[in-house]
């Protein structure tokens, strides 16, 4: 297994090069020079020339790309371009809120969807069942940024129970804290339960009929033990991939919900450093994004091995 | 119309800028309520402004602003996004600054004098000032401020509005500051207004180095406290400040808050005393909430409008140029597309500023004398074009609106949409010719009307070239008389106005929601909302 992991991780340092690289030719490419966007749109040509020349712009990309990727290996990921800022410290300045909302959402629509999926698959065709694929459907379809509006109208505004927005921090306030990220993490939840739910509930219903569970009820095991212990610790598996995947997506999901709550997070940096052509933001951003996404999905992988006992790495 | 609107806003404006009590216009409808209808009671109105004088500012409490934006650096020599600007102006003083019609009021700068010639500006400066660190801010240190912008090396987006007429700047004394133009320029002072003109502390800077512009220091009156990105940037009342008016608030909370209609359910739901940029939709809304109000500025100093490469086809074309100018029904933008929110544009100055000039005559919707010009072009049958612009919302619904009013005159649009921070260099490089456009004004009319119109400006993105515009611009710089060159000015304005480069569509209303405890906000022309002045009532 440790050969599998190795092996793992060492397939994700060409994929972040693969991905660094792609964001780099495209941003340089298709959006060009960030002089005019550092020195405003009223910006006379010399200055902006001198400013290229200055940030190394005007060098071929390729030399520019491996200067970046000798600097990140030595773990000098820069500086910014319009906030001469370090790229690690922005970054490290805002990774604790997009942490947050996307551990609790990923929690939250994790376990709704276990309850809701193991609801509509015991009771496949009833009234429950119908309830609950059509909040699922409703969940995957509706907008996010729609729900957070609605959710700040009726929270904030009309019941005053929720504030609209901010950010307080765990370390410094954590009842305050979970009070300002419960709209926001429902907001993003609402639609990764939706997948979730729908996911498991049709693996469910397949390892409901399945031999084995049969030959448990036969053997007189309770109901509630044969759905916990084999029915749905078998069906796991597809909702974990699912997991997995839409892990990058959540990402996406999160940048929405950050500038509608008024998070201070990495969604919100990447894509004021994408407008504002902050190349060195971008890619420390998209590679440690990178990093998430593929260490995840290690760890589903990983979590087979263990939910099914037939499969081995080794 | 216009003027009926300028003369409510100049009243507004003056009631409660600068910070003496003066009557309001809120004051006058009191007044008038309570009086009756009686024309007789009018001659008494300064009499009973006095009795109806709203109370003194009250000290105390922590303003809470929500910021459309994130600031990218506090450091004004390196700062080009509008969201800074607002923070700045609380934690330093400009040398000079822009009263509500743009006039020029001391602030640093106590007084000046120009020599003779025009070639050399003394300038006092206000004594015992210190910084947030307890450094002097003098005259050394105000020269610092200037060479640093001015050297080369350091790059500064604030270079090119110094440069073109300062050839340097002299420390003559403990207070006094001489500035030698490379020729006479009456826009001087107008420059140091704005970002080129706040002064920060050379100790603090030579300490921070790169990181100043997260550790501003400032003689503002405020001095920074925190900023925690994409959060909030917080200030404090500086108790050491200069001026005889201190600051009632103990502190601003800028709070970002990026999107509009959240920020306005939070000047609802009481978490934020004051935000700009509402979301048109909500205005309505706001205005009959309990505990809010919305002060508005309109015409604003903004202005929206189409532009083109006259020097490339089709649009080298003058008369179709002016048939377009004709086509557009610049009313049914306000009614439509501002729900009324807003003043038709029919020239780059708009009413409220000193320069604005009554004779000037811009296009009227005329659909008939549109055909009739677009014939005599030579496109009898009608026209097809391209427009391109940027792909927001309020963008997107500008360039369908214009696309459905000009197919009234025979003129095809296709749409083109752009990602907001491409457009403009796309036009730049020539990659686009019909576009939409919108720019704020300066607090000198050399500022904008220099970069737009003058031959082979930097900023001149349309290709125009008028000798006759290149003279005037030149004259009215040259003169430090206002009379003279308000003159100027007017002239410039109908030439720009005839020859079309730019089609001016409408002047967007400023609106700042805020609760009714807020006091004495008053919008400036440059659109950037000052907040240091401000006092909540208990």
């Amino acid at each position: 297994m440790w050969r599998y992991i190795v092996a793992r991780v060492a397939a994700v340092v060409p994929m972040i090069v693969l991905v660094t690289m792609a964001v780099f030719w495209l941003l340089h490419g298709l959006l060009g020079d960030p002089t005019l966007l550092i020195l405003g749109r009223d910006a006379d040509p010399q200055t902006a020339q001198r400013l290229r020349h200055e940030l190394g712009l005007d060098r071929p990309l390729d030399v520019q790309y491996l200067d970046w990727v000798s600097h990140a290996f030595r773990g000098d990921l820069g500086r910014s371009l319009r906030t001469h800022e370090p790229v690690a410290q922005a970054m490290r300045e805002r990774a604790l809120p997009t942490a947050e909302l996307t551990i609790l959402s990923m929690g939250l629509a994790a376990a709704g969807a276990l309850v809701l999926g193991s609801v509509a698959a015991v009771w496949y065709g009833s009234l429950a069942d119908f309830g609950v694929s059509s909040f699922c459907v409703v969940g995957v379809t509706l907008p996010n940024f729609l729900l957070g509006i609605t959710l700040i109208l009726v929270f904030a505004l009309t019941l005053r129970w929720l504030p609209s927005g901010g950010f307080v921090s765990p370390l410094n306030n954590l009842g305050a804290n979970l009070r300002v990220m419960i709209l926001p993490v429902l907001t993003l939840s609402v639609a990764y339960v939706g997948i979730l739910a729908l996911v498991l509930k049709s693996s469910l219903r397949a390892t409901l009929g399945a031999p084995y569970v049969q030959t448990a009820r036969a053997k007189g095991i309770a109901e509630r033990r044969v759905l916990v212990r084999h029915a749905v610790r078998n069906s796991l598996i597809p909702l974990l991939s699912v997991l997995g995947i839409e892990f990058g997506r959540l990402f996406g999901g999160a940048v929405v919900t950050e500038t509608v709550f008024a998070l201070p997070g990495v969604g919100r940096l990447l894509v004021d450093s994408i407008l504002g052509r902050d190349f060195p933001v971008v890619q420390a951003v998209v590679a440690s994004m990178t990093c998430g996404v593929l260490f995840v999905n290690l760890l589903v992988d990983l979590s087979y091995a263990w939910l099914d006992p037939r499969v081995s790495y080794d | 119309m216009r003027d009926r609107n300028r003369q409510v806003d100049s009243l507004n404006r003056t009631a409660s800028f600068p910070r003496r009590r003066r009557i309001t216009r809120r004051d006058l409808l009191r007044m008038s309520a309570g009086a009756g209808l009686g024309l007789a009671l009018a001659r008494d109105a300064a009499t009973r402004a006095t009795a109806f004088a709203a109370p003194p500012p009250q000290p105390g409490g922590i303003l809470r602003v929500g910021a459309v934006a994130d600031t990218h650096t506090l450091d004004p020599h390196f700062s080009v996004d509008w969201s800074e600007r607002p923070v700045m102006y609380a934690i330093y003083n400009t040398l000079v600054s822009a009263t509500p019609t743009f006039e020029i009021a001391p602030e640093l700068g106590r007084s000046w004098k120009i020599s003779a010639d025009g070639l050399t500006i003394t300038v006092s400066l206000q004594p015992n000032v210190k910084f947030h660190d307890g450094t002097v801010c003098d005259a050394e240190a105000v020269k610092w401020n200037i060479d640093f912008i001015l050297d080369k090396a350091n790059n500064s987006p604030q270079f090119k509005q110094l440069d073109p007429f300062l050839s340097g700047v002299e420390a003559s004394g403990p207070t006094t500051v001489v500035f030698r133009l490379k020729k006479p320029y009456a826009g001087f002072l107008a420059a140091f207004t704005e970002r080129p003109g706040f002064i920060v502390s050379p100790a603090a800077y030579q300490k921070y180095g790169k990181d100043f512009g997260r550790n501003p220091v400032g003689t503002g009156m405020f001095q920074f406290v925190e900023w925690l990105p994409d959060d909030h940037v917080s200030v404090k009342r500086f108790d050491g400040y200069w001026g005889r008016s201190k600051a009632s608030l103990d502190g601003i909370t800028y709070r970002v808050v990026p999107d509009p209609a959240v920020r306005d359910t939070m000047v609802r739901t009481g978490e934020l005393d004051i935000t700009s940029e509402p979301d048109p939709k909500d205005i309505a809304v706001l205005q009959k909430s309990p505990g809010v109000k919305v002060v508005s500025e309109n015409p604003s100093g903004h202005w929206w409008g189409v532009q083109w490469r006259v020097d490339r086809p089709p649009f080298n074309n003058k008369a179709l140029r002016q048939a377009i100018a004709y086509g557009i029904d610049r009313g049914e933008f306000v009614k439509v597309m501002l729900g009324g929110r807003g003043s038709i544009a029919n020239g780059p100055t708009p009413s409220i500023v000193w320069w604005y000039s009554r004779t000037a005559k811009g296009f009227s919707y005329d659909p008939d004398r549109a055909k009739q010009l677009l014939a005599e072009a030579g496109y009898q049958n009608g026209f097809s074009a391209q427009f391109s612009t940027d792909n927001t919302p309020v963008g997107l619904q500008f360039a369908q609106l214009l696309q459905a009013q000009l197919k009234r005159i025979n003129v095809t649009l296709t749409i083109n949409p752009v990602d907001p921070s491409n457009l403009y260099q796309e036009v730049l490089q020539q990659k686009v010719n019909w576009t939409r456009t919108d720019w704020t004004l300066r607090a000198d009319p050399d500022g904008l009307l220099r970069i737009l119109f003058y031959t082979g400006n930097y900023a001149n993105s349309t290709g125009y070239s008028n000798p006759t515009v290149d003279k005037l611009l030149d004259q009215g710089n040259s003169t430090y008389d206002r009379n003279a060159r308000k003159s100027i000015y007017a002239q410039i304005e109908q030439q720009v106005i005839d020859d079309a480069p730019y089609v001016w569509v409408f002047y967007p209303s400023e609106d700042a929601p805020m609760r009714t405890t807020v006091q004495e906000y008053a919008w400036i022309p440059d659109s950037v909302p000052r907040y240091r002045s401000l006092w909540l009532a208990k």
